[in-house]
Protein backbone atom coordinates (compact mmCIF):
# COMPACT_ATOMS: atom_id res chain seq x y z
CA UNK A 1 0.00 0.00 0.00
CA UNK A 2 1.29 3.32 -0.97
CA UNK A 3 1.11 6.45 1.30
CA UNK A 4 2.96 9.45 1.97
CA UNK A 5 3.21 8.17 5.73
CA UNK A 6 5.14 5.37 4.74
CA UNK A 7 7.58 6.58 1.60
CA UNK A 8 11.17 8.13 2.21
CA UNK A 9 11.30 11.21 1.91
CA UNK A 10 14.29 11.49 -0.10
CA UNK A 11 16.33 13.68 2.33
CA UNK A 12 19.82 14.77 0.41
CA UNK A 13 21.77 14.65 3.72
CA UNK A 14 20.78 11.07 4.50
CA UNK A 15 22.14 9.65 1.58
CA UNK A 16 25.76 8.23 2.42
CA UNK A 17 24.48 5.81 4.78
CA UNK A 18 20.89 5.41 3.23
CA UNK A 19 21.05 2.31 1.09
CA UNK A 20 17.67 2.58 -0.41
CA UNK A 21 18.83 5.61 -2.53
CA UNK A 22 18.85 4.81 -5.91
CA UNK A 23 19.68 7.15 -8.46
CA UNK A 24 22.09 9.85 -6.85
CA UNK A 25 23.14 12.92 -8.66
CA UNK A 26 26.31 14.89 -7.09
CA UNK A 27 27.57 18.52 -8.42
CA UNK A 28 26.27 17.74 -11.90
CA UNK A 29 27.75 20.52 -14.52
CA UNK A 30 27.34 20.15 -18.24
CA UNK A 31 29.20 22.62 -20.51
CA UNK A 32 28.77 22.26 -24.28
CA UNK A 33 31.86 23.44 -26.41
CA UNK A 34 34.77 25.10 -25.14
CA UNK A 35 36.91 28.52 -24.90
CA UNK A 36 34.77 31.24 -25.93
CA UNK A 37 31.48 29.75 -27.31
CA UNK A 38 30.95 27.11 -24.48
CA UNK A 39 27.20 27.48 -23.28
CA UNK A 40 26.90 26.02 -19.57
CA UNK A 41 23.23 24.28 -19.60
CA UNK A 42 23.63 22.42 -16.51
CA UNK A 43 25.65 24.77 -13.53
CA UNK A 44 25.20 22.44 -10.37
CA UNK A 45 22.46 20.03 -10.03
CA UNK A 46 22.85 17.65 -7.30
CA UNK A 47 19.81 15.41 -5.51
CA UNK A 48 18.47 11.65 -4.69
CA UNK A 49 15.97 9.53 -5.79
CA UNK A 50 14.62 6.65 -3.33
CA UNK A 51 13.52 3.46 -4.01
CA UNK A 52 10.08 3.24 -4.83
CA UNK A 53 10.13 7.16 -5.23
CA UNK A 54 7.76 9.32 -7.73
CA UNK A 55 10.20 12.25 -8.21
CA UNK A 56 9.08 14.76 -11.06
CA UNK A 57 11.42 17.52 -12.06
CA UNK A 58 10.08 20.63 -13.42
CA UNK A 59 11.27 23.82 -14.89
CA UNK A 60 11.05 26.76 -17.26
CA UNK A 61 11.40 26.32 -20.80
CA UNK A 62 14.62 25.89 -22.41
CA UNK A 63 16.57 24.69 -18.47
CA UNK A 64 18.44 21.63 -19.36
CA UNK A 65 16.10 19.08 -18.53
CA UNK A 66 16.32 16.93 -21.49
CA UNK A 67 20.18 17.42 -21.03
CA UNK A 68 20.00 16.67 -17.77
CA UNK A 69 18.13 13.29 -18.62
CA UNK A 70 20.78 12.81 -21.13
CA UNK A 71 23.20 12.78 -18.48
CA UNK A 72 21.54 10.77 -16.08
CA UNK A 73 21.04 8.13 -18.69
CA UNK A 74 24.41 7.82 -19.45
CA UNK A 75 23.71 9.06 -23.07
CA UNK A 76 25.76 12.05 -22.65
CA UNK A 77 28.73 12.41 -20.50
CA UNK A 78 29.09 15.22 -17.89
CA UNK A 79 31.65 18.27 -17.63
CA UNK A 80 31.78 17.72 -13.88
CA UNK A 81 30.59 15.88 -11.31
CA UNK A 82 28.84 12.55 -11.04
CA UNK A 83 25.75 10.22 -11.51
CA UNK A 84 25.42 6.85 -9.05
CA UNK A 85 22.54 4.66 -9.98
CA UNK A 86 22.62 1.96 -7.15
CA UNK A 87 25.54 3.02 -5.50
CA UNK A 88 27.47 2.60 -8.92
CA UNK A 89 28.81 5.52 -10.92
CA UNK A 90 27.54 6.03 -14.32
CA UNK A 91 29.46 6.16 -17.51
CA UNK A 92 27.49 4.76 -20.64
CA UNK A 93 24.38 3.77 -20.53
CA UNK A 94 23.99 2.14 -16.82
CA UNK A 95 22.13 -1.06 -16.38
CA UNK A 96 18.67 -1.48 -14.78
CA UNK A 97 17.77 1.70 -16.26
CA UNK A 98 14.72 2.29 -18.79
CA UNK A 99 13.97 5.87 -20.94
CA UNK A 100 10.67 6.87 -21.80
CA UNK A 101 11.06 9.94 -24.54
CA UNK A 102 8.79 12.33 -25.40
CA UNK A 103 8.50 11.03 -29.56
CA UNK A 104 6.88 7.94 -29.06
CA UNK A 105 6.46 7.40 -32.69
CA UNK A 106 10.48 7.46 -32.67
CA UNK A 107 11.79 5.40 -30.29
CA UNK A 108 9.37 2.47 -31.22
CA UNK A 109 10.93 0.33 -34.03
CA UNK A 110 8.70 0.48 -36.67
CA UNK A 111 9.54 -2.89 -38.35
CA UNK A 112 8.98 -4.78 -35.56
CA UNK A 113 5.30 -5.54 -33.60
CA UNK A 114 4.12 -4.18 -30.33
CA UNK A 115 5.30 -7.18 -29.16
CA UNK A 116 8.99 -7.31 -30.49
CA UNK A 117 9.13 -3.57 -29.78
CA UNK A 118 8.72 -4.70 -25.94
CA UNK A 119 10.99 -7.99 -25.72
CA UNK A 120 14.02 -6.45 -28.03
CA UNK A 121 15.90 -5.12 -24.91
CA UNK A 122 15.32 -8.28 -23.29
CA UNK A 123 16.49 -9.92 -25.64
CA UNK A 124 19.41 -8.20 -25.81
CA UNK A 125 19.90 -8.97 -21.71
CA UNK A 126 19.94 -12.72 -23.16
CA UNK A 127 16.36 -13.40 -21.33
CA UNK A 128 15.08 -16.46 -22.79
CA UNK A 129 12.32 -16.43 -25.48
CA UNK A 130 9.42 -17.48 -22.96
CA UNK A 131 10.29 -15.74 -19.71
CA UNK A 132 10.63 -12.04 -22.24
CA UNK A 133 7.18 -12.59 -23.77
CA UNK A 134 5.58 -13.46 -20.38
CA UNK A 135 7.13 -10.36 -19.18
CA UNK A 136 6.01 -8.50 -22.32
CA UNK A 137 2.47 -9.58 -22.22
CA UNK A 138 2.08 -9.00 -18.72
CA UNK A 139 3.47 -5.68 -19.44
CA UNK A 140 1.12 -4.75 -22.09
CA UNK A 141 -1.85 -6.18 -19.73
CA UNK A 142 -0.79 -3.37 -17.39
CA UNK A 143 -1.02 -0.81 -19.38
CA UNK A 144 -3.86 -2.09 -21.44
CA UNK A 145 -2.64 -3.40 -24.51
CA UNK A 146 -3.71 -7.05 -24.51
CA UNK A 147 -4.63 -8.19 -27.38
CA UNK A 148 -2.58 -5.56 -29.75
CA UNK A 149 0.58 -7.69 -29.39
CA UNK A 150 0.74 -8.74 -32.95
CA UNK A 151 0.48 -4.97 -34.19
CA UNK A 152 2.73 -2.82 -35.65
CA UNK A 153 3.19 0.99 -33.99
CA UNK A 154 2.35 2.73 -36.60
CA UNK A 155 -1.24 0.92 -36.81
CA UNK A 156 -1.67 2.02 -33.38
CA UNK A 157 -2.88 6.21 -31.54
CA UNK A 158 -0.17 8.20 -29.80
CA UNK A 159 -1.55 7.44 -26.68
CA UNK A 160 -1.53 3.79 -27.30
CA UNK A 161 1.97 4.35 -28.81
CA UNK A 162 3.59 5.59 -25.99
CA UNK A 163 1.62 3.37 -23.84
CA UNK A 164 3.51 0.49 -25.70
CA UNK A 165 6.41 2.41 -24.76
CA UNK A 166 5.46 2.13 -20.75
CA UNK A 167 5.21 -1.40 -21.28
CA UNK A 168 8.49 -1.99 -22.76
CA UNK A 169 10.16 0.06 -19.54
CA UNK A 170 7.51 -1.72 -17.57
CA UNK A 171 9.45 -5.43 -18.83
CA UNK A 172 12.32 -4.30 -18.62
CA UNK A 173 12.32 -4.41 -15.16
CA UNK A 174 14.13 -1.11 -14.69
CA UNK A 175 15.48 0.12 -11.28
CA UNK A 176 15.06 3.53 -12.30
CA UNK A 177 12.69 4.62 -15.19
CA UNK A 178 13.28 8.17 -16.62
CA UNK A 179 10.99 9.97 -18.56
CA UNK A 180 11.23 12.92 -20.28
CA UNK A 181 8.18 14.90 -21.16
CA UNK A 182 6.53 11.35 -22.04
CA UNK A 183 2.86 13.22 -22.72
CA UNK A 184 3.71 16.60 -23.85
CA UNK A 185 2.42 15.37 -27.36
CA UNK A 186 -0.91 13.39 -26.68
CA UNK A 187 -3.87 15.54 -26.29
CA UNK A 188 -5.39 16.23 -22.57
CA UNK A 189 -7.77 13.50 -22.45
CA UNK A 190 -4.93 10.86 -22.67
CA UNK A 191 -2.97 12.46 -21.20
CA UNK A 192 -4.86 12.08 -17.94
CA UNK A 193 -5.08 8.98 -18.56
CA UNK A 194 -1.78 8.25 -19.41
CA UNK A 195 -1.07 10.14 -16.20
CA UNK A 196 -3.48 7.83 -14.05
CA UNK A 197 -1.52 4.47 -15.94
CA UNK A 198 1.58 5.72 -14.59
CA UNK A 199 0.18 6.14 -10.77
CA UNK A 200 -1.41 2.78 -11.63
CA UNK A 201 1.82 1.00 -12.47
CA UNK A 202 3.88 3.09 -9.96
CA UNK A 203 1.79 1.78 -7.29
CA UNK A 204 1.66 -2.18 -8.84
CA UNK A 205 5.77 -2.51 -9.40
CA UNK A 206 6.82 -0.23 -6.49
CA UNK A 207 8.71 1.54 -9.15
CA UNK A 208 11.38 4.21 -8.79
CA UNK A 209 10.31 7.03 -11.54
CA UNK A 210 12.34 10.56 -12.16
CA UNK A 211 9.39 12.41 -14.55
CA UNK A 212 10.76 15.09 -16.16
CA UNK A 213 7.67 17.80 -17.57
CA UNK A 214 7.17 21.47 -18.14
CA UNK A 215 3.58 20.86 -16.73
CA UNK A 216 3.34 22.05 -13.04
CA UNK A 217 0.11 19.89 -12.62
CA UNK A 218 1.13 17.08 -13.60
CA UNK A 219 3.98 17.24 -11.94
CA UNK A 220 1.89 17.75 -8.39
CA UNK A 221 -0.62 15.55 -9.40
CA UNK A 222 1.74 12.67 -9.79
CA UNK A 223 4.58 13.29 -7.69
CA UNK A 224 5.95 12.38 -4.02
CA UNK A 225 8.24 15.29 -4.82
CA UNK A 226 8.65 17.92 -7.36
CA UNK A 227 12.21 19.18 -7.84
CA UNK A 228 12.07 22.69 -9.04
CA UNK A 229 14.83 23.66 -11.30
CA UNK A 230 16.06 27.32 -11.95
CA UNK A 231 16.74 28.77 -15.66
CA UNK A 232 20.13 27.86 -17.26
CA UNK A 233 22.26 27.62 -16.42
CA UNK A 234 20.56 25.23 -14.15
CA UNK A 235 20.62 24.42 -10.55
CA UNK A 236 18.19 23.07 -8.71
CA UNK A 237 16.00 25.64 -7.05
CA UNK A 238 13.42 23.64 -4.43
CA UNK A 239 13.06 20.45 -3.38
CA UNK A 240 8.83 20.22 -2.43
CA UNK A 241 7.44 17.20 -0.73
CA UNK A 242 3.95 16.52 -2.20
CA UNK A 243 1.64 15.41 0.36
CA UNK A 244 -1.42 14.62 -1.38
CA UNK A 245 -2.89 11.07 -0.30
CA UNK A 246 -3.06 8.19 -2.56
CA UNK A 247 -5.04 7.06 -4.83
CA UNK A 248 -5.19 9.94 -6.28
CA UNK A 249 -7.78 11.22 -8.56
CA UNK A 250 -8.16 13.73 -11.85
CA UNK A 251 -11.18 15.12 -10.10
CA UNK A 252 -10.80 15.08 -6.44
CA UNK A 253 -7.10 15.37 -6.08
CA UNK A 254 -6.73 18.21 -8.38
CA UNK A 255 -9.36 20.16 -6.36
CA UNK A 256 -7.96 19.77 -3.13
CA UNK A 257 -6.87 22.97 -1.66
CA UNK A 258 -3.24 21.52 -1.01
CA UNK A 259 -3.24 20.67 -4.44
CA UNK A 260 -3.91 24.23 -5.13
CA UNK A 261 -1.47 25.60 -3.04
CA UNK A 262 1.25 23.70 -4.10
CA UNK A 263 1.09 24.30 -7.67
CA UNK A 264 0.68 28.07 -7.38
CA UNK A 265 4.01 28.47 -5.25
CA UNK A 266 5.81 25.94 -7.67
CA UNK A 267 4.03 28.48 -10.88
CA UNK A 268 5.13 31.02 -9.10
CA UNK A 269 8.84 30.69 -8.65
CA UNK A 270 9.07 29.42 -11.77
CA UNK A 271 7.52 32.26 -13.34
CA UNK A 272 9.96 34.34 -11.18
CA UNK A 273 12.46 32.50 -12.73
CA UNK A 274 11.66 33.39 -16.10
CA UNK A 275 11.60 37.11 -15.95
CA UNK A 276 14.80 36.73 -13.54
CA UNK A 277 16.41 34.91 -16.73
CA UNK A 278 15.41 38.57 -18.83
CA UNK A 279 17.82 40.25 -16.63
CA UNK B 1 -5.64 -0.70 -52.14
CA UNK B 2 -1.86 -0.34 -51.37
CA UNK B 3 -1.02 -4.23 -52.08
CA UNK B 4 -3.20 -4.01 -55.76
CA UNK B 5 -1.71 -1.21 -56.82
CA UNK B 6 1.77 -2.96 -55.91
CA UNK B 7 0.49 -5.92 -58.04
CA UNK B 8 -0.91 -3.83 -60.52
CA UNK B 9 2.52 -2.76 -61.22
CA UNK B 10 4.37 -5.89 -61.15
CA UNK B 11 1.44 -7.06 -63.58
CA UNK B 12 2.72 -3.53 -65.77
CA UNK B 13 6.19 -5.17 -65.65
CA UNK B 14 5.64 -8.09 -67.09
CA UNK B 15 3.07 -7.17 -69.96
CA UNK B 16 4.47 -3.90 -71.72
CA UNK B 17 7.17 -6.48 -72.77
CA UNK B 18 4.88 -8.88 -73.99
CA UNK B 19 2.85 -6.33 -75.78
CA UNK B 20 5.86 -5.50 -77.73
CA UNK B 21 6.63 -8.69 -78.33
CA UNK B 22 2.93 -9.40 -80.05
CA UNK B 23 3.42 -6.26 -82.23
CA UNK B 24 6.76 -7.36 -83.30
CA UNK B 25 5.55 -10.37 -84.12
CA UNK B 26 2.80 -9.04 -86.47
CA UNK B 27 5.22 -6.31 -88.14
CA UNK B 28 7.80 -8.63 -88.74
CA UNK B 29 5.51 -11.60 -89.98
CA UNK B 30 6.32 -10.83 -93.75
CA UNK B 31 9.45 -9.42 -93.78
CA UNK B 32 12.48 -10.57 -96.15
CA UNK B 33 15.42 -8.39 -94.90
CA UNK B 34 18.24 -10.83 -93.00
CA UNK B 35 18.64 -8.66 -90.32
CA UNK B 36 15.22 -8.67 -89.52
CA UNK B 37 13.49 -11.81 -89.72
CA UNK B 38 10.24 -12.53 -88.29
CA UNK B 39 9.69 -12.84 -84.87
CA UNK B 40 8.49 -16.47 -85.66
CA UNK B 41 11.82 -17.33 -86.92
CA UNK B 42 13.49 -15.88 -83.95
CA UNK B 43 11.24 -17.72 -81.48
CA UNK B 44 12.35 -20.67 -83.24
CA UNK B 45 15.84 -19.76 -83.18
CA UNK B 46 15.96 -19.36 -79.34
CA UNK B 47 14.31 -22.56 -78.33
CA UNK B 48 16.70 -24.48 -80.47
CA UNK B 49 19.77 -22.64 -79.24
CA UNK B 50 18.71 -22.84 -75.22
CA UNK B 51 17.88 -26.38 -75.20
CA UNK B 52 20.68 -27.19 -76.68
CA UNK B 53 24.33 -27.35 -75.01
CA UNK B 54 24.41 -23.45 -74.79
CA UNK B 55 22.22 -23.56 -72.25
CA UNK B 56 25.35 -25.46 -69.90
CA UNK B 57 28.38 -23.26 -71.83
CA UNK B 58 27.22 -19.99 -72.26
CA UNK B 59 24.18 -18.97 -70.36
CA UNK B 60 24.89 -21.18 -67.01
CA UNK B 61 28.38 -19.86 -66.80
CA UNK B 62 27.04 -15.97 -67.46
CA UNK B 63 24.35 -16.58 -64.76
CA UNK B 64 26.24 -17.96 -62.22
CA UNK B 65 29.17 -14.99 -62.54
CA UNK B 66 26.37 -12.80 -62.33
CA UNK B 67 25.22 -14.08 -58.95
CA UNK B 68 29.06 -14.60 -57.31
CA UNK B 69 29.68 -11.37 -58.62
CA UNK B 70 26.13 -9.77 -57.07
CA UNK B 71 26.90 -11.39 -53.31
CA UNK B 72 30.46 -9.84 -53.08
CA UNK B 73 29.21 -6.54 -53.98
CA UNK B 74 25.86 -7.31 -51.59
CA UNK B 75 28.30 -7.90 -48.67
CA UNK B 76 30.89 -5.75 -49.34
CA UNK B 77 28.84 -2.68 -50.09
CA UNK B 78 26.35 -3.01 -46.82
CA UNK B 79 29.33 -3.91 -44.93
CA UNK B 80 31.76 -1.25 -45.82
CA UNK B 81 28.04 1.54 -46.79
CA UNK B 82 27.41 0.43 -42.45
CA UNK B 83 31.06 1.09 -41.76
CA UNK B 84 30.85 4.57 -43.77
CA UNK B 85 27.47 5.51 -42.28
CA UNK B 86 28.95 5.35 -39.19
CA UNK B 87 31.76 6.84 -38.98
CA UNK B 88 32.16 10.54 -39.97
CA UNK B 89 35.98 10.36 -40.71
CA UNK B 90 35.73 6.97 -42.96
CA UNK B 91 32.95 8.84 -45.00
CA UNK B 92 35.61 11.71 -45.45
CA UNK B 93 38.82 9.98 -46.14
CA UNK B 94 37.46 7.38 -48.54
CA UNK B 95 34.97 10.13 -50.15
CA UNK B 96 37.53 11.13 -52.75
CA UNK B 97 38.14 7.21 -53.44
CA UNK B 98 34.59 6.28 -53.61
CA UNK B 99 33.59 9.14 -55.73
CA UNK B 100 36.25 8.78 -58.47
CA UNK B 101 35.58 4.53 -58.26
CA UNK B 102 31.81 5.18 -58.96
CA UNK B 103 32.33 7.60 -61.77
CA UNK B 104 34.27 5.12 -63.81
CA UNK B 105 32.00 3.45 -66.52
CA UNK B 106 32.43 -0.23 -66.39
CA UNK B 107 32.92 -0.38 -70.25
CA UNK B 108 36.42 1.51 -69.07
CA UNK B 109 37.41 -1.03 -67.18
CA UNK B 110 37.45 -3.71 -68.68
CA UNK B 111 40.61 -3.39 -71.12
CA UNK B 112 41.83 -3.20 -66.89
CA UNK B 113 40.13 -5.89 -66.17
CA UNK B 114 41.98 -7.97 -68.63
CA UNK B 115 45.22 -7.06 -68.18
CA UNK B 116 45.04 -7.41 -64.63
CA UNK B 117 43.16 -10.34 -64.22
CA UNK B 118 43.40 -11.58 -68.04
CA UNK B 119 40.03 -12.98 -69.90
CA UNK B 120 37.84 -15.52 -67.87
CA UNK B 121 35.50 -15.90 -65.07
CA UNK B 122 37.43 -14.35 -62.32
CA UNK B 123 37.86 -11.17 -64.48
CA UNK B 124 34.30 -10.86 -64.98
CA UNK B 125 32.93 -12.06 -61.43
CA UNK B 126 35.68 -8.68 -60.23
CA UNK B 127 33.90 -6.65 -62.65
CA UNK B 128 30.34 -7.12 -61.75
CA UNK B 129 31.37 -6.87 -58.58
CA UNK B 130 32.67 -3.37 -58.99
CA UNK B 131 30.02 -2.10 -60.92
CA UNK B 132 27.18 -3.54 -58.17
CA UNK B 133 29.30 -2.40 -55.20
CA UNK B 134 28.49 1.38 -55.47
CA UNK B 135 24.78 2.08 -55.93
CA UNK B 136 25.02 -0.10 -52.64
CA UNK B 137 27.29 1.23 -50.79
CA UNK B 138 26.33 4.67 -51.23
CA UNK B 139 22.61 3.50 -50.59
CA UNK B 140 23.62 1.94 -47.48
CA UNK B 141 25.92 4.73 -46.37
CA UNK B 142 22.99 7.13 -46.43
CA UNK B 143 20.63 4.66 -45.52
CA UNK B 144 22.76 4.36 -42.40
CA UNK B 145 22.84 8.21 -41.57
CA UNK B 146 19.40 8.35 -41.58
CA UNK B 147 18.45 6.00 -38.73
CA UNK B 148 16.63 7.96 -35.87
CA UNK B 149 19.11 9.17 -33.45
CA UNK B 150 15.48 8.84 -31.09
CA UNK B 151 15.56 5.23 -32.16
CA UNK B 152 19.45 4.75 -31.65
CA UNK B 153 19.38 6.73 -27.95
CA UNK B 154 16.51 4.18 -27.10
CA UNK B 155 18.82 1.41 -27.26
CA UNK B 156 21.91 2.58 -26.30
CA UNK B 157 19.40 3.30 -23.35
CA UNK B 158 18.96 -0.06 -23.01
CA UNK B 159 22.08 -1.67 -23.15
CA UNK B 160 22.21 -3.18 -26.15
CA UNK B 161 25.16 -3.17 -27.25
CA UNK B 162 27.08 -1.56 -30.08
CA UNK B 163 26.59 -4.80 -32.33
CA UNK B 164 23.08 -5.56 -31.12
CA UNK B 165 22.47 -1.85 -32.03
CA UNK B 166 23.78 -2.33 -35.73
CA UNK B 167 21.80 -5.67 -35.83
CA UNK B 168 18.40 -4.30 -34.28
CA UNK B 169 18.01 -0.86 -34.84
CA UNK B 170 20.86 0.59 -37.55
CA UNK B 171 20.93 -2.26 -40.80
CA UNK B 172 16.52 -2.53 -40.11
CA UNK B 173 16.33 0.68 -40.42
CA UNK B 174 18.50 0.89 -43.48
CA UNK B 175 17.02 -1.57 -45.31
CA UNK B 176 14.27 0.26 -47.58
CA UNK B 177 17.73 2.56 -49.12
CA UNK B 178 19.97 -0.38 -49.47
CA UNK B 179 16.26 -2.09 -50.87
CA UNK B 180 16.78 1.02 -53.24
CA UNK B 181 20.15 0.38 -54.16
CA UNK B 182 19.96 -3.11 -54.51
CA UNK B 183 17.93 -2.58 -57.62
CA UNK B 184 20.20 -0.34 -59.17
CA UNK B 185 22.76 -2.61 -58.81
CA UNK B 186 21.00 -5.38 -60.52
CA UNK B 187 21.02 -3.53 -63.73
CA UNK B 188 24.33 -2.86 -64.25
CA UNK B 189 25.17 -6.10 -62.88
CA UNK B 190 23.21 -7.41 -65.76
CA UNK B 191 24.93 -4.95 -68.48
CA UNK B 192 28.45 -5.82 -66.76
CA UNK B 193 27.56 -9.54 -67.22
CA UNK B 194 27.12 -9.25 -70.84
CA UNK B 195 30.25 -6.39 -71.36
CA UNK B 196 32.87 -8.40 -69.29
CA UNK B 197 32.12 -11.53 -71.27
CA UNK B 198 32.64 -10.16 -74.72
CA UNK B 199 36.01 -9.66 -75.54
CA UNK B 200 39.00 -12.87 -74.63
CA UNK B 201 35.85 -15.00 -73.31
CA UNK B 202 35.37 -18.59 -74.38
CA UNK B 203 32.01 -18.79 -72.87
CA UNK B 204 28.96 -16.81 -72.08
CA UNK B 205 25.93 -14.64 -73.03
CA UNK B 206 27.89 -11.63 -74.15
CA UNK B 207 30.69 -14.35 -76.38
CA UNK B 208 27.70 -16.44 -77.47
CA UNK B 209 26.38 -12.97 -79.09
CA UNK B 210 29.69 -11.67 -80.63
CA UNK B 211 30.34 -15.17 -81.73
CA UNK B 212 27.00 -15.41 -83.59
CA UNK B 213 26.99 -11.89 -85.05
CA UNK B 214 30.57 -12.22 -86.45
CA UNK B 215 29.50 -15.62 -88.56
CA UNK B 216 26.39 -13.63 -89.80
CA UNK B 217 24.01 -15.82 -87.56
CA UNK B 218 21.20 -13.02 -87.21
CA UNK B 219 18.55 -15.54 -85.32
CA UNK B 220 21.55 -16.63 -82.78
CA UNK B 221 22.21 -12.75 -82.23
CA UNK B 222 18.71 -12.66 -81.26
CA UNK B 223 18.22 -15.28 -79.16
CA UNK B 224 21.63 -14.26 -77.35
CA UNK B 225 19.80 -10.52 -76.90
CA UNK B 226 16.54 -12.23 -75.79
CA UNK B 227 17.64 -14.13 -73.35
CA UNK B 228 19.78 -11.22 -71.73
CA UNK B 229 16.29 -9.25 -71.80
CA UNK B 230 14.92 -12.10 -69.99
CA UNK B 231 17.60 -12.81 -67.26
CA UNK B 232 16.66 -8.79 -66.69
CA UNK B 233 12.82 -9.20 -66.57
CA UNK B 234 13.44 -12.39 -64.47
CA UNK B 235 16.02 -10.45 -62.00
CA UNK B 236 13.78 -7.63 -61.27
CA UNK B 237 11.09 -9.66 -60.75
CA UNK B 238 12.83 -11.52 -58.07
CA UNK B 239 14.17 -8.45 -56.35
CA UNK B 240 10.06 -7.31 -56.07
CA UNK B 241 8.96 -10.61 -54.71
CA UNK B 242 12.38 -10.28 -52.10
CA UNK B 243 11.43 -6.39 -51.40
CA UNK B 244 7.91 -6.82 -50.85
CA UNK B 245 8.16 -9.63 -48.30
CA UNK B 246 11.31 -7.82 -46.33
CA UNK B 247 9.34 -4.15 -46.44
CA UNK B 248 6.00 -5.11 -45.77
CA UNK B 249 6.43 -2.74 -42.83
CA UNK B 250 7.79 -0.38 -44.65
CA UNK B 251 5.30 0.57 -46.42
CA UNK B 252 2.52 0.27 -44.10
CA UNK B 253 4.39 2.55 -42.12
CA UNK B 254 4.98 4.95 -44.61
CA UNK B 255 1.06 4.91 -45.47
CA UNK B 256 0.85 6.54 -41.90
CA UNK B 257 2.97 9.12 -41.68
CA UNK B 258 1.98 10.15 -45.00
CA UNK B 259 -1.51 11.04 -43.33
CA UNK B 260 0.07 13.27 -40.53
Amino acid sequence: MNTTEDRPSGRASSRDENASVVLDVRGLHVTYGSGERAVTAIDDVSFTVQRGEFVCVVGPSGCGKTTLLKTLSGLMAATRGEVFVDTKPVNGPPPGLALVFQEYTRSLLPWLTVLGNVTFPLAAQRVDRATREERARSALAEVGLSGFEEKYPWQLSGGMQQRVAIARAVAYRPLVLLMDEPFASVDAQTRAELEDLMLLVQRDFGMTLLFVTHDIDESVYLGDRVIVLSGRPTVVRRSVEIPLPFPRDQLTTKADPRFVELRSSILDQIRHERSGSHL
Amino acid sequence: MKATRRWGILGLELATPIVLIALWWALSAHSSSPYFPPLKDIVHGFFQTWKGSNLTTDLLPSVLRFLVGFAIALLAGISIGLLLGLSPRARRDLSPLTEFSRALPIAALVPVGLVILGPGATMEIALIAFGCVWPILVASTDGVRGVDPVLLDTARAYGLSRRQRIRTVVLPAALPQIAAGVRIAIGIGIATMVIANIFGATSGLGYFVIQAQQSFDVLGTWAGLLMIGLIGVLANGLYLIVQHRLLAWHRGWRASTEGS
